[in-house]
């Protein structure tokens, strides 16, 4: 097939016509298009392990949630347990008191050293020496037992029973820790 | 034969040449070629259309969700503070170690002719509930040092019932110069020193089981 000049010339046009609809077509419009669906689907690629990671949390936070209440009654229990105010002015007058119920009538108790501890946020340790300078070793081992079974915030670190001045008599020294509020 | 004579063949030369021209013919093919890359251009609009709209509701449910999952771990943070201290403050109450008992079981396995001069006890609760405590005194008798020994020896077998890791040692042991009047005989003493180290045995079992807690002092 022969074409002449003016045919020849409307096949070139024809032919630049195509490339301008095909650059249009790519640049324009698929281009774009195919850009942003890159973009919604590396958005989501972004997004599903948050969201999975968001989910997992609500789902751990319920399972605390649901162990909290026994938790705070606990706490609370606890926090009950200890006296408001400095423990220097209510901690040695109880344990006058209790030794005193416990037929130990002489008894000092001064405080020795503090500590906080990092798993027990909101509390302090405290130490205390409890002097009792007239005790009989049997008479001091039930009021031991009775003071372990009162106070359970109370943890009985040492026990010296020596003799006194008194021969009739033993020396008893206690280290105790204390848990108080901060 | 008859003679047949075309007087139209110019207008019909014209209209195959417009039925032939390439331009028309261009045309057509491009109109084609740009209806099948519309319906193209369609079914990706529609695919794409699909992962945007997945996206925007995703997009959608993060906006929402991410103030909420900050909440819940404020939230989480907090209630485990309470919850883990907590179980630290029961932990220790419970993994006390009591003092009562060693007394109880001290006088128990004292025979009459053993006098304690001295205890002196130390525990710890650090990572396994273990007690130190050394006894001073006179043991009397024809032989005392034999009777010391037999005290040493009640004592670990005592505190072995309850306790693991229960070691029994003299830490001094001699002849004393004085005598003592048991039963009206003049009977001779030695002084001893036995000190006993041991743990508790549920604690030490908890403690062999449980990963190394952390903890800080100041």
């Amino acid at each position: 097939m022969k074409f002449d000049k003016e045919q020849g010339k409307k096949v070139i046009l024809s032919g630049l016509v195509l490339i301008a609809l095909l650059y249009c077509y790519f640049s324009l419009l698929l281009g774009p298009l195919t850009a942003r669906e890159k973009d919604a689907d590396k958005a989501m690629k972004e997004l599903q392990p948050q969201l999975a990671a968001a989910r997992l949390q609500m789902k751990q936070t319920q399972a605390v949630e649901a162990r909290a209440p026994v938790a705070n009654e606990t706490l609370e229990e606890i926090k009950s347990m200890i006296p408001e105010g400095a423990p220097v002015a209510w901690f040695p007058p109880r344990m006058v008191e209790f030794f005193k119920r416990q037929g130990i009538d002489k008894s000092s108790t001064r405080l020795t050293g503090e500590e906080v501890d990092g798993s027990l946020p909101g509390f302090r340790k405290l130490f205390w020496t409890i002097d009792l300078p007239k005790v009989e070793f049997a008479p001091l081992a039930i009021a031991i037992a009775g003071l372990e079974n009162e106070e359970p915030l109370l943890e009985i670190t040492g026990v010296e029973i020596g003799t006194g001045g008194d021969p009739q008599y033993q020396h008893g020294s206690l280290t105790v820790c204390t848990i108080v509020k901060q | 034969m008859a003679l047949h004579l075309n007087l139209y063949h110019e207008i019909q030369k014209q209209k195959l040449q417009s039925r032939r021209d390439p331009l028309k013919l261009g045309m057509v093919g491009v109109a084609v070629i740009a209806l099948c890359l519309a319906g193209y251009y369609c079914v990706r609009l529609r695919e794409a259309s699909v992962v945007m709209s997945q996206s925007n509701q995703m997009q959608a449910e993060w906006d929402k969700m991410e103030p909420q999952m900050k909440a819940a771990k404020d939230r989480e943070t907090d209630l485990s503070v309470s919850i883990e201290t907590s179980d630290a403050l029961v932990q220790r109450i419970e993994s006390r170690f009591y003092w009562a008992p060693v007394l109880g079981q001290l006088l128990e396995v004292t025979p009459k002719d053993v006098q304690i001069t001295k205890f002196d006890g130390r525990s710890t609760n650090d990572k396994v509930a273990t007690c130190t405590f050394s006894i001073t005194g006179l043991s009397s008798g024809a032989e005392p040092r034999r009777v010391a020994e037999q005290l040493r020896t009640a004592l670990r077998n005592k505190f072995t019932e309850g306790y693991s890791d229960v070691a029994a040692t003299f830490q001094m042991l001699e002849d004393a110069s004085e005598t003592v009047l048991i039963d009206g005989k003049n009977m001779p003493v030695a002084n001893f020193g036995i000190k006993l180290d041991m743990a508790r045995q549920e604690a030490k079992q908890v403690a062999d089981n449980a990963p190394p807690a952390k903890t800080r002092t100041r």
